[in-house]
């Protein structure tokens, strides 16, 4: 487990621990690759829309390494999630912003929202090894 | 993220070597709107050196795709490499932008 602040520097470091997790797993590339954009853009969401782009909250990482599938747990304790309004865009319209969520849910074979906890949401993702 | 400009007859390139992320993503906007503004025919953006780029730095292309393509130029992305096409292939984009392999073949 570890806790970093919400700042976009420290992007690199936590690819690099997922891609680590990854491989250790059994994930080969390209899917290493996918597992690290997907927890990036999942960061990358949590700075821009529970913490509001500041740069200095928590957030926690945790990795599972299992042998059949990596789980990832992201923990915020900024403004929850709203599952229901986290869609992603149609990809028929080309335009900028959106697509984040799409590469999470195209990526990751289970994507939970978790609300019920205190503060914060607790998003919990997981991808099996071998699948797609 | 770094990035060189090289000018030629009609044509702006690109060059850009590293990742392409939430943070760097402001500053390759910026540079690729000032070459935009200037208009030319065509810009070719030359990815073979990046090694990652995330959503922030796909949704860059695409503005840099509508502004060419508002004053009638032509962007052509040159160099897809294997670590980033699969980003291209997730966005369902590798229709909608022009991908070549090198300058070449144009």
């Amino acid at each position: 487990m570890l806790t970093l602040p919400s700042n976009p520097e420290h992007m690199k470091l936590v690819r690099a621990l997922v891609g680590a997790a990854a491989e250790v797993v059994g994930f080969v590339k390209p899917d290493v690759n996918c597992l690290c954009l997907a927890v990036d853009e999942a960061c990358t969401n949590v700075i821009r829309h529970a913490y509001d782009g500041d740069y200095t909250r928590p957030i926690v990482l945790e990795l599972r390494m299992l042998s059949d599938r990596l789980e990832v747990t992201l923990r915020d304790y900024g403004k929850k999630a709203d599952p229901a309004r986290i869609k992603p865009r149609e990809l028929h319209d080309i335009r900028p912003g959106g697509l984040g969520v799409h590469f999470i849910r195209e990526i990751m074979d289970e994507v939970v929202y978790d609300v019920s906890v205190d503060v914060g949401t607790e998003l919990r993702m997981m991808k099996l090894l071998g699948k797609k | 993220m770094e990035f060189t400009r090289e000018e030629k007859s009609g044509l702006t390139l690109v060059h850009l070597t590293g990742e392409v992320d939430m943070r760097s993503s402001p500053t390759l906007r910026k540079e690729l709107r000032e070459v935009s503004d200037t208009k030319v025919p065509r810009v070719a953006v030359d990815l073979r050196n990046v090694t990652y780029i995330d959503s922030s730095g796909i949704a860059t292309l695409i503005e840099l795709l509508k502004h060419v393509a508002h004053y009638g130029g032509k962007l052509l992305l040159v160099g897809v490499n294997d670590d980033i096409y699969p980003v291209f292939e997730l966005a369902h984009l590798t229709d909608v932008f022009e991908l070549r392999r090198d300058l070449s073949t144009d």
